[in-house]
């Protein structure tokens, strides 16, 4: 069947299996920022923003999202200028083995956008479904608030940039 | 994976679709596709209803909401009349997966799959939900659910919506015992509203999740804790009446003999919660 939607604002029409899984569909289109991991719904490392909404790509078909927008870790960069949620997990140590962070990212960004300015405990909440097995998150929601004030604080931020620091 | 996929865009369409035999229903798939990925389950068809207009609806009426099947955890979360009538379902459904689990996922799913472990499922039995079936019947949702996994949706059909009487209560509670706080499923899970003045206890209902094949209302409990004042004493008793009657079993999440203590000792939250009425 064939299937047209969006990844980080680019069009992609394509033929796929009518039970083709959309981590399977992303990583044969490149994405390979999208993990394939536990396969079981229980770590969140294949997480993408369907429509702004974190979602788990090993566990939606592609199907269901034919006309949709897709967003996975690439859309947060601008020509190679990291989002301030990017550059806040650099900054605090957040990464070692990085497997689990462009999921990350993803959850973290649309946190972010629902709730700019979220408390230690509401981080945790949202990101309970982003499991990583390196940091123990203390330095990850320590980067997720320092990302949140850099955000609050960049009043040149574009409408609809608003990863982006000038 | 080896099955069709069909995605209707009418009620109509997804009633042909529906009667093919070996056909499963799906909304967000966060269920069906992990059961269909450990080879739990192998379909020859599966049929998707997340692009039918008519079933995707929230209404506030005077006496009840109504909770439309493809409405997923985070819509119904974000309908303020949810929060403000059923705390109790609003706590649930906050303990369910993850947000990524919750902006897929869908209460109409969580009581078609009728998990005796299912979050929210325990609150719309407290909250005496009735099932609004395809072929017209809206039944009680204890009587929908028949079993583990098991429902009485007859083959052919599909859940439409979920009905919730309004009615006030004057304490709610849920809690969930897991292996961890986040992504997990209850070892056993528990709630219940009380209606009551001056600790004098007017009307109460109680149910257990994850001990016992289905969710548990424990009636005669309800019934002897009318005209009760909630003290020490009547926790006591009603700790014990719970012990005798939750029916657990050993498995991967905790033994049956860990399940029955634990419920017990759940009741004991009453005493503080007693103190708001």
């Amino acid at each position: 069947m064939k299937v047209e939607f969006k990844v980080n604002d680019r069009k992609h029409s394509i033929e796929i299996e009518p039970g083709e899984l959309l981590v399977e569909t992303l990583r044969r289109l490149g994405y390979k920022s999208v993990k394939h991991a536990c396969d079981t719904a229980s770590c969140g490392a294949c997480s993408v923003q369907l429509d702004g909404n974190p979602v788990l790509s090993c566990r939606t078909f592609t199907a269901a999202v034919d006309g949709h927008e897709i967003k996975t870790v690439e859309a947060f960069s601008k020509e190679g200028e990291l989002s301030a949620v990017q550059k806040a997990l650099v900054e605090e140590g957040a990464v070692q083995c990085g497997f689990c962070i462009p999921a990350l990212v993803v959850t973290a960004e649309a946190l972010l956008n629902e709730n700019p300015n979220p408390t230690e405990e509401e981080i945790k909440t949202y990101l309970n479904g982003n499991l990583c097995r390196c940091t123990g998150y203390v330095s990850q929601n320590h980067a997720i608030m320092k990302a949140a004030e850099l955000r609050r604080n960049s009043a040149s931020v574009p409408a609809g940039n608003q990863g982006e620091l000038s | 994976m080896d099955f069709v996929f069909m995605i209707p865009n009418t009620e109509e369409e997804l009633k042909t679709q529906l009667s093919e035999p070996g056909s499963f229903l799906m909304t967000g798939g966060t269920d069906l596709l992990v059961k269909v990925r450990i080879g739990k389950i192998k379909p020859k068809r599966v049929v998707s209803t997340i692009r039918i207009p008519t079933l995707h609806f929230l209404k506030d009426k005077i006496d009840e909401i109504v909770i439309g099947a493809t409405i997923t955890y985070s819509e119904l979360m974000d309908f303020k009349p949810l929060i403000k009538n059923f705390p109790l379902l609003y706590d649930a459904i906050y303990t369910v997966g993850s947000p990524q689990i919750r902006n897929r996922g869908t209460l109409v799913g969580n009581v078609v799959n009728a998990s005796p472990a299912g979050d929210g499922l325990l609150a719309l039995y407290l909250l005496n939900a009735k099932i609004e079936i395809s072929d017209g019947s809206v039944v009680p949702v204890e009587e929908f659910v028949t079993g583990p996994g098991q429902t009485a949706l007859p083959s052919g059909e599909y859940v439409r919506a979920i009905h919730i009487p309004k009615y006030d209560w004057s304490v709610h509670y849920f809690e969930k015992v897991g292996q961890r706080n986040s992504m997990t499923i209850s070892i056993a899970s528990v709630g219940w509203l009380i209606r009551c003045k001056n600790r004098i206890i007017d009307e109460f209902r109680i149910a257990y999740g994850s001990v016992a094949p289905t969710v548990l209302r424990l009636r005669d409990v309800e019934e002897f804790a009318k005209g009760k004042h909630i003290d020490e004493d009547f926790t006591h008793s009603i700790s014990k009446m719970v012990e005798e009657r939750v029916h657990p079993i050993d498995d991967v999440r905790g033994s049956a003999k860990y399940r029955k203590i634990l419920c017990a000792n759940l009741v004991y939250r009453m005493i503080e919660e007693g103190t708001k009425c």
